[in-house]
């Protein structure tokens, strides 16, 4: 934005940022969550797990981007490349736990 | 309700100050005993109700909900707070400042108190001793921006300017984004003949908000009077043609704003004061 | 059909079932534990405040015109220097000897124990259980692979040698539970839920990290000396240069306009440096000449970006 004094600082909210993150963490840890339990009826295993984790996240991020953020994710977030970095890692938890639990159900046991 | 209830909810996030809205959705919540489904939430409805109907003069109201909260909470301070309100309301100012002095001698820290106190001491006229009790609250609370926005206020009215810009400072340093406050310091500054200065935050309320019409304003008004005056030496100054260019572009930015969408004769009418600026 | 399904039904699941239930009993015992939350002590966050005061001066000085913050500066580097915003002042030496005595300290001890307990006696407990129960067995199969070294610690119990890393025992389920479970007491509990895991880790090596209430702490637990975090501060504040916002905002204006080019700000930007170091060359703290060509170049063309 024009005319900063600042680092682009000054024109953020911290309480609206904050509430972004914490709205990109919950979208991101529900979604993950059902996207292992479909990985694990799929019976994904090894890379094209992982894989599929990776590219189900990007396409939320973009989804995200392009629709809530309306291509402009500066405005909501310190960085425009928050959309896709927040919360990944939690994400990847979750999926795992839940990834391995339908597939330990449906493919493991009877 | 569940719509009222959300509403309710955003005004408290949002801290604005609607008590005609939050009276005409909650006074049927309360009055039905329909807000106690709201569970931990049913308290903060009842204090939000309670101060926006102090505001709009329901004092039955304000008792029923202040009742509610002290059976609930007897002996909270934040209830007490509420207490002193009410008699506030209802003009009974030394029982009030009462009921305040005996919070902060238990608990030294309670904001809201300390907040009441010093405006209860405004109200009664004592201005001096209410800007003392500010500036000894601003003192250990130094983030509160609204305590200093209070205080330069409360300058302005004694005509102390030096301190009130003081102040605006130090808002603009906690809220640097908010065009107002530059907008608010620029007048101040304006008040005080340091037009040269003024000019600048003008420029800035502008840059911040474009096409501002009180800065635009406050942009023609610095520039007229430098323009007359003789060019100063200082090498900070705004050198004749920028001030020149700047003259013109506050000139051309009002009449777009005031051309769009006016009738003929007040958009002849502006556009003849604009020049005469 | 690789396994017994009554596993499933008596072991995958109630663990499953127990960590979420112990996390949510977790996080409401300790809000009951945590009980009213503690009055602040006025002349401790007379203290934070300051230094607050401080760092705003410092990050948002650009703001105000030279003279106040000039004013400022000296004002809060001199009530540093002296300790008017100590909450002990300088000439009343507190015994540091024996800490025990102080109330404060004390409580901010027992918080920090608190917490403590809260974490480590849930985790133990459901360990040795697991151990107890359910140990000998194969539970899952994962389905990633991994390498051969977490195999003595994914299959404990278990002694085979050719087996798969994928197939491990209960307790590596409850560690993939432990941490997979961290997003879903979010869902369930809202953020801030005390059952996080990753911020006891956090919590645990900076032990009794005091709030609102009580004295500040360093890491180590040692009650932080005041004074000497003014003077740092304060050293902070001396070096801070005024670099005022405001002093092209007109040519800036009228660029937003397009009342003039873009080229004038960039012209005006690498100026004043030039005129700044021309003038800085003479004083003690300057850096050479040409360090402060590169920076200005490099500025200039972030203030093209910028605007």
């Amino acid at each position: 934005m024009s005319g900063q004094l600042n680092p682009e600082d000054a024109l953020y909210v911290d309480m609206f940022i904050a509430k972004n993150s914490q709205t990109m963490t919950f979208i991101r840890s529900s979604y993950s969550a059902i996207l292992g339990l479909a990985a694990g009826i799929l019976g994904l295993t090894n890379w094209s797990g992982f894989v599929f984790y990776f590219v189900g996240s990007a396409f939320l991020s973009t989804l995200v981007f392009l629709v809530k953020a309306k291509a402009s994710p500066g405005t909501y977030f310190r960085s425009p490349f928050d959309v896709f970095t927040e919360g990944v890692l939690g994400g990847l938890l979750s999926y795992i736990l839940f990834w391995t639990l339908l597939y330990g159900i449906i493919h493991v046991y009877d | 309700m569940v719509n009222a209830a959300k509403v309710l909810q955003d005004l408290r996030a949002s801290a604005e100050r609607k008590p005609d809205v939050v009276v005409r959705l909650g006074k049927p919540l309360v009055e039905s005993g329909a807000v106690m489904k709201l569970d931990a939430d049913a308290w903060l409805v009842y204090e939000q109700v309670a101060i926006a109907a102090l505001d709009v003069g329901d004092d039955a109201l304000a008792q029923k909900c202040i009742q509610a909260l002290e059976t609930k909470f007897p002996g909270s301070p934040r209830v007490r707070r509420l207490n002193g309100m009410e008699l506030e309301a209802k003009g009974e100012l030394l029982e009030a400042a009462k009921i305040y002095k005996a919070i902060l001698e238990e608990d030294e820290t309670n904001v809201l108190a300390a907040k009441r106190q010093v405006m209860l001491l405004r109200a009664m006229g004592m201005n001096a001793e209410a800007i003392a009790a500010l500036v000894k609250y601003l003192d250990i609370n130094y983030p509160d921006f609204e305590g200093w926005l209070q205080l330069a206020d409360m300058y302005m009215e004694e005509f102390m300017y030096a301190q009130a810009a003081f102040c605006m400072e130090e808002v603009l340093m906690l809220q640097p984004q908010n065009h107002i406050f530059h907008l608010r310091y620029a007048e101040i500054l304006y008040t005080q003949d340091n037009v040269q200065l003024a000019l600048k935050q003008f420029c800035r309320v502008v840059e911040l908000c474009k096409d501002h019409v009180r800065g635009l304003y406050g942009i023609k008004l610095c520039t007229s009077r430098l323009l007359k005056s003789s060019p100063s030496k200082d090498a900070t100054a705004t050198s004749q043609e920028d001030l020149k260019a700047i003259d013109l572009l506050a000139t051309e930015r009002l009449l777009a704003v005031y051309s769009a969408g006016s009738a003929a004769s007040a958009k002849s009418a502006s556009t003849k004061w604009i020049e005469h600026l | 059909m690789l396994l017994d399904p009554a596993i499933r039904n008596w072991v995958l699941i109630p663990i499953m079932l127990v960590m979420v239930l112990v996390g949510i009993v977790r996080h409401y015992v300790t809000v009951l534990l945590n009980g009213t939350p503690k009055k602040a002590d006025l002349k401790s966050a007379r203290e934070t405040k300051a230094l607050q005061r401080a760092a705003i001066l410092r990050a948002h000085g650009s703001h105000l015109p030279e003279q106040a913050f000039q004013a400022r500066k000296s004002y809060l580097s001199e009530a540093f220097e002296k300790g008017t915003y100590l909450k002990d002042p300088i000439g009343s030496n507190k015994p540091k000897g024996n800490l025990m005595s102080d109330p404060a300290y004390v409580e901010t001890m027992m918080d920090g124990m608190k917490k403590n307990i809260m974490n480590i006696v849930p985790q133990t407990v459901i360990m040795g259980w697991i151990n107890f129960f359910f140990s000998g067995f194969v539970l899952i199969q994962l389905p990633f692979p991994l390498t051969i070294r977490f195999k003595s610690m994914l299959q404990r119990g278990i002694e085979t040698q050719d087996m798969d890393v994928t197939w491990v025992s209960s307790l590596s389920w409850y560690f993939l539970n432990l941490f997979g479970l961290q997003s879903v007491f979010t869902l369930i509990l809202g953020s801030g839920h005390a059952a996080d895991a990753m911020r006891d880790m956090q919590a645990m090596s900076t032990m009794g990290m005091g709030a609102a209430a009580g004295p500040q702490m360093g890491p180590t637990g040692q009650p932080q000396d005041m004074h000497k975090i003014f003077l740092g501060e304060k050293e902070n504040l001396d070096l801070a240069e005024h670099e005022w916002g405001l002093d092209d905002v007109e040519t800036r204006l009228l660029v937003k306009y397009g009342k003039k080019p873009r080229s004038v700000l960039v012209d005006k930007r690498t100026k004043a440096l030039a005129a700044a170091s021309a003038s800085a060359a003479g004083a003690s703290s300057s850096t050479p000449p040409a360090a402060l060509a590169a920076t200005a170049a490099a500025r200039s063309k972030k203030a093209r970006r910028q605007v």
